[in-house]
């Protein structure tokens, strides 16, 4: 009763901070080591064709050159253009990197990862998480001084503002599913979908920007006599290898 | 003195390997609580002063690590502990295997509920309870079940090395 007593009187808040900053190197090292198990357990479960995931990335990196190399000269041209119209450079993006050291603590029904950064470092409530690859692998739901709580984009609680890169640009909500998969339901059914399209951030919530990948659709679900239709979303990371992540601040 | 602090410490490294190694690892291993095993162990073990100073740091520091209201599952551990010591103290004398297991899964089921209704209280009075996550009832009892053979697992451990459990199966050997 007393410890929590200090507690919210924040008479023990420094040394709380003390010890929540010197026990996170230990606990995101135990969760390098853990995650380090998981892959090799993954590795070792995984019975897919490796030789035909081999040939099939093959044909899609070469689609990838090509569209590459076009999107390159398609940069080119924008930067001209912009210096003609002179256009205002595109604003910088601020990140803060921050370690993963738990994921989902003792709480069975969580479905988050915490991080070694907090609100001293100026992480907040509803900024993007990235992975290395830039994709977005959730947002931060709560915000300690030392730690934060971020719920991953497969979490059943963990929605984000949502567009297709499709003709029509749809816009919607992406919604995790079970920790499993990404959902992404009431699209009109005159819009065109196709499995393959890309997700995005819509750039509708406040702290995240339009164009962060969020993944890949994976199934469609469209039924003639329903007023809407849905679709699964893989996300192109993946969510149990996350060891170290970047915010992106606004 | 010594031996209290060096409780303390233990209990710490406990937290953060529930915390930091556990909670990673594949499979339904993640489920595993390893915390209630280990307090039971001592309840049944050692003493209840001791278990208490283990689950009073142990709950205190998850707590910390936690972004639910300071001090539920320092409460929730210490009503599962004493629980757990009236049922071992009025029922499960015997210590053999099947108490062991059943006072686990009365622990593990006692401690997820009270968390559990401790904080459907707290988003009732805050106004923004809802209906639990469909993955809750699955990740419970995926959490019994590891839970029972973690359990099973380490009270075959300590029987072989301490022989402070009573053995679980009648010997049919005649002794003469």
């Amino acid at each position: 009763m007393l410890l929590i007593f200090l507690h919210f009187s924040k008479i023990i808040l420094p040394l709380e901070s003390f010890i929540l900053k010197s026990l996170s190197p230990l606990l995101n090292g135990m969760y390098q080591t853990s995650s380090k198990i998981k892959s090799s357990y993954d590795q070792q479960t995984d019975k897919r064709d490796l030789s035909a995931i081999v040939e099939q990335q093959n044909v899609e990196l070469n689609q990838l050159i090509s569209e590459n190399s076009r999107l390159k000269s398609l940069e080119d041209e924008n930067k001209t253009l912009r210096s003609y119209l002179k256009f205002l450079s595109t604003k910088e993006k601020n990140y803060a990197m921050a370690n993963v050291i738990s994921s989902g603590g003792i709480d069975i029904n969580s479905q988050t990862v915490l991080l070694d950064k907090g609100t001293k470092d100026g992480l907040y409530s509803g900024l993007a998480v990235l992975s290395s690859e830039g994709n977005i692998v959730g947002k931060i739901i709560n915000a300690k001084e030392n730690i934060s709580e971020i719920c991953l984009v497969n979490a059943s609680r963990c929605q984000l503002a949502a567009a297709i890169q499709n003709k029509d640009k749809t816009v919607g909500i992406a919604q995790g599913d079970l920790g499993l998969t990404i959902k992404m339901e009431f699209i009109p059914q005159s819009a065109e979908i196709k499995v393959g399209d890309i997700i995005i951030s819509s750039g509708l919530e406040k702290s995240i920007p339009r164009g962060l990948v969020i993944g890949q659709i994976s199934q469609v679900k469209k039924e003639s006599n329903e007023l809407w239709q849905s679709a699964r979303i893989e996300s192109l990371t993946n969510l149990e290898d996350l060891v170290v992540v970047s915010v992106l601040l606004p | 003195m010594y031996r209290k602090i060096l409780n303390i410490l233990l209990a710490i490294g406990l937290v953060i390997f529930q915390l930091g190694f556990i909670s990673g690892l594949p499979g339904y291993l993640d489920s595993l609580n390893l915390v209630i095993i280990v307090l039971l162990f001592i309840l049944v073990l050692g003493d209840l002063k001791t278990a208490l100073i283990w689950s009073l740091v142990a709950g205190l520091f998850i707590d910390l690590f936690s972004f639910t209201l300071f001090g539920l599952t320092l409460l929730s551990l210490n009503i599962t502990l004493f629980i757990s010591y009236f049922l071992l103290v009025g029922f499960f004398t015997d210590r053999s295997l099947y108490s062991f297991l059943t006072l686990t899964f009365v622990a593990t089921f006692s401690y997820e509920f009270i968390l559990t209704l401790f904080n459907f209280m707290i988003k009732l009075f805050a106004g923004t309870s809802g209906p639990v996550d469909s993955g809750y009832y699955s990740s419970f009892i995926q959490e019994l079940f590891i839970n029972l053979i973690a359990a099973a697992a380490l009270f075959q451990i300590v029987n072989y090395i301490s022989h402070k459990f009573k053995p679980v199966f009648l010997n049919k050997e005649k002794r003469i």
